[in-house]
C-alpha cells in the first residue's frame, strides 16, 4: 500500500483564479526518497506543505490526499504533528529557541511529554546526528550547516514517519549540504522514514533519491525512476535539466546507450567505453600584465584584538573588466574580504588601492530593500544619494530607472513588492540599485546562492553585459560549476591568504577537489585535461577533438 | 571565580537569595543590614570575574549622596538638630536613617548581582517554567532575539556604509531619515523570518497540547539538605522578626530594642544562613582532598 496518496489534487491560493497545483496524481511508497524538482515558482513548496495540515493556511482544495490510507482532513491535528515532519529553507529562521538542548525539546514540549522521557529522546537524536558536543551551546553560536542538522533533529525527535523537506540545503555551503543530504540518507535507511525532499541544484541529491517528480507550473509533468529522469527532462526541455548532475547530463546530450550515470564514480566508468582524442597539455601561463582595478597589500585585519586574525598579509590584485571568484570553505573569511575591499571595514595594516568606485552586496538581497515598490525602490538610490546625483531632473532619473528596469529584466514586476519577487529577480533588483550608483568594481558575496539553473543562466549573461561596460567585478562563492563558467580569475582563499589569482582554466585543472565534476571525471581519463564545464566536455565528446583554449585568459 | 553552590539546583540557589534579600528588606536594624551588605560585597566579588569595586563605588556614591545629604535638606523630622540652613533644622536622625536606608539600597543591589550571575538564563527559564511554561518558552526566544537583532542591525548598517553613506560628513537629518531607513530594513527582515519561525513551531505541535518545559536539572540529595537547612535557619530569623526582636525607631528619637538571647540566636542564625555557599565549597574542597588529589 502506497503511504502517501495524492488523488487529482487542485489548490487555489485564497483570492486567486488560477489555482497554483493542477490536477496532481501520484503516490510515494513507503520508505521511498522522492525527489521534487521544478523551476522555482512552479509550485514545488505549495506541493510539500500540502502534505503538512499544520502548515496550510486558507485556500481551496479538490481532490484527496491520504497518509496511510486515512484522509488528512480527518487527521487530527496531534496525528499530523506526530508523523509528518518538515524542514524548511532558511536555518536561522527555522530555530526558536536559544539553546541547542531547548530547542531539540521543543516539538516534546509541544506533546507534553514528561521530562525524563524527554531527556533520553533529545539525548538519543542528538548522538544519532553527532551533535552531542554542541548540546549546551546557544543556538546563536551555531553556523549555518550546524544551524539546518539541529533543524533536521529537533524534527527527528518527534519520530515523524514522513519528512517533508523544502530545499533544505540551498542556503548551506557544499560540504555541509553533502554533509546533511548523508544524514537524510541515513535516516531514511536507519529509521525507514519516507522522504519527499525538494532541491534547486540536483547534483547532490539526484543520487540518493529513488524517484524523480518533475513539475511545471503547477502541473505534475512526470513520476519517474532517477536513472531516466535526465532523458525526460531532455526530452521536456526542462530548465532543471541543467541543474542535474554533469555525468547524467553528459550522458543524456550525447545521446548514449545504458543506464544515466549519476555520480562522478559512474560517470568515469562511462566515459572510459569512449574513445576519445589524447588532450594537448594545457600551457602554463602568467597573468597578463592588465590594467588593475583593485589592489591589497599586506592587509591584515581581525574582529577582535585577541583573536586569530581573518586576514593576514593578504595580498591580491584584480584587474579590470574581469570577473575574479574567491573560492574557499566556509568560516575562511570570504564575506570578511569583500567588506574590507569594499571599505566597509577598515584594515589593521597594509594598502588598499581602488581604481573606481566600490559597492558592496550582501548575501541577502532583501538588506537593501526599503520601498513598497520594485520601481520605487529604484528611485530611492537618487532620494539617498542626493549628494552625488544632487543636480539631475526628475525626468532624468525616471529615464535612469527605465533603463534600469530594461537592463535588469524587471520591467513586468516594476510595480510588485521587492519581498514579492524571486529569488533571481531580487537579487537582480539589488544589483540594479547598486548599478544606478554607478560603481566601477562590484563586490558580490555568493551571487547564486539558493537561485535555479535559469536564474544562474542569467545571472552569467548579466556579467557578460557587465563586463562589456567594463566594471570589475569581485565575487566570492561556493558555487564551482558557475564560477568555471562565467568567472575569468579564480583564487582559493585559505588561512587568510589567496595564494595566486590565476586564470580559470587553469585554476580548475590544477584543483583537485576544488574544481567541476565535469574536470574530476576527465582527469580520471587524462591528467592533463583541460576540459572544465559541461560545454566544453560536450565539445569534446561531440566531435572527439581537442576543444580551442578558449582564451579569455 | 566558580563557586560550587552556583552549580546547586536552580531552586535552592534562588531560595538562598530570596531570603536574603527579604531578610535584608523587612528591618531597618543596622546590625542585620551592616551583616546583609558585608556578605552581599563579598559574594558580589567572588561571583564576578573581575573585581567590580568600581561598580559598587558608582552606586554607592549616588546613594549615600541622595539619602544622607539631599533628603536631610527636605525631611525635617527628629529632635536632634546638628546645624540649620534657611532656619530648617538639620537633624541627625535623619541623616542616620539615611545612612542605614543607603547600606540596605546597596546591599539590596549587590544581592541581585550575585543573583544575576547565578541565575542564569537558563536557570531564569526554569524557575518560570515551572509558573508558566509558555513564558519560559517566550523569555528563551528574547534571550535569543536581542543578540540575533543587534547582529542584524549591525550588518544592515554595513551593507549601507558600503552603498557609501558615512557618518562623518551627515547632518543630523541625514543620520536620523539614516536610521529609519536601516530600522525598517531590519523590521521587514525580522518579519520575513518570524513566518518561517511560526511555521516551523507550528510543525512541531506548538499550541497543540499542554506545554510542558524541558531543563536539564536534576535535584540531588545534596538540595535536599541544603533547602531544608536554609528553610530553617530562615525561619528563625523570620520568628525574631515577627516578634519584634529587630525593632528599630528613628523618629522622633533614635531607639534600638536591646538585645536578648534569642535575638542574639536569630542573628547567630542570619549569619548561618550567609555562610551556607561557603560552607558547600568547603565540603566539595574537602571532598576532593580525601578522594583523589592526595
Amino acid at each position: 500500500m502506497s503511504q502517501i496518496e495524492w488523488k487529482q489534487v487542485s489548490y487555489w491560493y485564497p483570492q486567486m483564479e488560477e489555482p497554483i497545483l493542477k490536477d496532481i496524481s501520484f503516490q510515494v511508497k513507503e520508505g521511498e526518497i522522492v525527489l521534487l524538482c521544478g523551476k522555482s515558482g512552479c509550485g514545488k513548496s505549495t506541493l510539500l506543505r500540502q502534505m503538512n495540515p499544520s502548515l496550510v493556511s486558507g485556500g481551496t482544495l479538490t481532490g484527496n490526499i491520504s497518509i496511510e490510507g486515512k484522509l488528512l482532513e480527518t487527521m487530527s491535528p496531534m496525528e499530523a504533528v506526530k508523523n509528518i515532519g518538515y524542514v524548511g529553507q532558511n536555518p536561522e529562521a527555522q530555530i526558536v529557541t536559544d539553546k541547542v538542548w531547548h530547542e531539540l525539546a521543543f516539538g516534546l514540549e509541544s506533546l507534553s511529554v514528561p521530562n525524563v522521557q524527554m531527556k533520553r529522546r533529545v539525548a538519543e537524536m542528538a548522538e544519532f546526528f553527532g551533535i552531542s558536543g554542541l548540546f549546551l551551546k546557544d543556538t546563536n553560536a551555531l553556523s549555518g550547516g550546524q544551524m539546518q542538522i539541529l533543524n533536521l533533529a529537533s524534527v527527528m525527535v518527534m519520530r515523524p514517519k514522513i519528512l517533508l523537506l523544502d530545499e533544505p540545503t540551498s542556503q548551506l555551503d557544499p560540504i555541509m549540504a553533502q554533509r546533511f543530504i548523508e544524514t537524510l540518507k541515513r535516516i531514511n535507511e536507519e529509521f525507514g522514514v519516507t522522504i519527499v525532499i525538494s532541491e534547486q541544484c540536483l547534483e547532490q541529491v539526484l543520487p540518493m533519491a529513488d524517484r524523480v517528480l518533475i513539475m511545471e507550473e503547477g502541473k505534475l509533468v512526470e513520476l519517474t525512476d532517477t536513472r531516466v529522469c535526465g532523458q525526460m527532462m531532455w526530452e521536456k526541455k526542462n530548465p532543471v535539466f541543467q541543474a542535474l548532475p554533469a555525468a547524467m547530463k553528459l550522458h543524456v546530450e550525447t545521446k548514449s546507450s545504458g543506464s544515466a550515470p549519476l555520480n562522478v564514480v559512474e560517470g568515469v566508468r562511462w566515459l572510459k567505453t569512449k574513445k576519445l582524442a589524447t588532450f594537448e597539455t594545457l600551457q602554463k601561463e602568467e597573468r597578463k600584465n592588465t590594467d588593475i582595478s583593485l589592489e591589497a597589500k599586506g592587509v591584515s585585519f581581525g574582529y577582535e584584538k585577541k583573536q586569530k586574525k581573518v586576514l593576514e598579509d593578504f595580498s591580491v590584485s584584480f584587474p579590470v573588466g574581469k570577473v575574479s571568484a574567491i573560492l574557499g570553505g566556509n568560516g575562511t573569511g570570504k564575506t570578511t574580504i569583500l567588506k574590507v575591499l569594499s571599505g566597509i571595514y577598515k584594515p589593521e595594516r597594509g594598502k588598499l588601492k581602488t581604481k573606481g568606485r566600490c559597492v558592496y552586496m550582501p548575501q541577502n538581497p532583501q538588506l537593501l530593500f526599503t520601498e513598497p515598490t520594485v520601481c520605487e525602490e529604484l528611485e530611492e538610490v537618487f532620494i539617498g544619494h542626493s549628494r552625488q546625483f544632487g543636480n539631475l531632473s526628475d525626468k532624468e532619473i525616471a529615464d535612469r530607472v527605465i533603463e534600469m528596469l530594461e537592463f535588469m529584466e524587471l520591467n513586468e514586476v516594476a510595480s510588485n513588492h521587492p519581498f514579492d519577487l524571486s529569488g533571481g529577480q531580487q537579487q537582480r533588483l539589488a544589483l540594479g540599485k547598486l548599478l544606478l550608483l554607478e560603481p566601477d568594481i562590484l563586490l558580490l558575496d555568493e551571487p547564486t546562492k539558493g537561485l535555479d539553473a535559469a536564474f544562474k543562466e542569467k545571472m552569467g549573461e548579466l556579467f557578460e553585459k557587465l563586463k562589456k561596460s567594463g566594471k570589475t567585478i569581485i565575487m566570492v562563492s561556493h558555487d564551482v560549476d558557475f564560477s568555471a563558467e562565467h568567472a575569468d580569475y579564480c583564487g582559493l582563499l585559505f588561512q587568510g591568504q589567496i595564494a595566486n589569482l590565476e586564470p580559470v582554466n587553469q585554476f580548475f585543472c590544477e584543483n583537485y577537489f576544488y574544481t567541476t565534476s565535469v574536470h574530476r571525471m576527465f582527469q580520471r581519463l587524462d591528467e592533463n585535461s583541460p576540459v572544465i564545464t559541461c560545454k566544453q566536455a560536450l565539445e569534446v565528446l561531440l566531435s572527439k577533438t581537442v576543444p580551442e583554449r578558449n582564451g579569455e585568459g | 571565580m566558580k563557586m560550587t553552590y552556583a552549580m546547586a539546583h536552580p531552586l535552592v540557589v534562588a531560595s538562598f537569595l530570596f531570603w536574603m534579600l527579604i531578610l535584608t528588606m523587612c528591618t531597618m536594624n543596622p546590625v542585620m543590614i551592616g551583616i546583609s551588605l558585608v556578605f552581599s560585597i563579598v559574594y558580589s566579588q567572588i561571583v564576578s570575574e573581575r573585581m567590580n569595586w568600581r561598580f559598587l563605588l558608582y552606586s554607592a556614591i549616588p546613594i549615600f549622596v541622595f539619602t544622607m545629604v539631599i533628603l536631610p535638606l527636605f525631611s525635617h523630622n527628629g529632635v536632634t538638630p546638628l546645624f540649620y540652613i534657611n532656619n530648617m533644622a538639620v537633624t541627625m536622625e535623619t541623616i542616620v536613617f539615611g545612612f542605614v536606608m543607603s547600606i540596605m539600597v546597596l546591599s539590596v543591589i549587590q544581592w541581585f548581582q550575585v543573583w544575576n550571575v547565578w541565575i542564569d538564563g537558563e536557570r531564569f527559564i526554569y524557575l518560570f517554567g515551572r509558573i508558566s511554561p509558555t513564558l519560559a518558552l517566550m523569555i528563551s526566544m528574547v534571550i535569543r532575539f536581542i543578540p540575533m537583532f543587534l547582529r542584524r542591525y549591525r550588518e544592515i548598517h554595513e551593507i549601507q556604509v558600503g552603498m557609501g553613506y558615512s557618518k562623518e560628513n551627515a547632518s543630523f537629518g541625514d543620520k536620523a531619515r539614516m536610521f529609519g531607513k536601516e530600522l525598517s530594513i531590519l523590521v521587514s527582515w525580522t518579519l520575513e523570518h518570524s513566518v518561517d519561525t511560526s511555521m516551523s513551531m507550528e510543525s512541531r505541535g506548538y499550541g497543540l497540547g499542554k506545554r510542558t518545559s524541558f531543563h536539564l536539572f536534576r535535584w540531588k540529595k545534596s538540595d535536599t539538605v541544603c533547602m531544608l537547612i536554609q528553610v530553617l535557619l530562615a525561619a528563625v530569623v523570620i520568628t525574631g522578626i515577627w516578634m519584634e526582636k529587630f525593632t528599630m525607631y528613628y523618629f522622633p528619637k533614635m531607639w534600638l530594642k536591646p538585645f536578648d538571647g534569642f535575638s542574639i540566636l536569630c542573628l547567630v542564625c542570619f549569619v548561618m544562613l550567609a555562610i551556607v555557599p561557603f560552607v558547600i565549597e568547603g565540603k566539595e574542597l574537602l571532598c576532593r582532598r580525601l578522594n583523589g588529589n592526595r
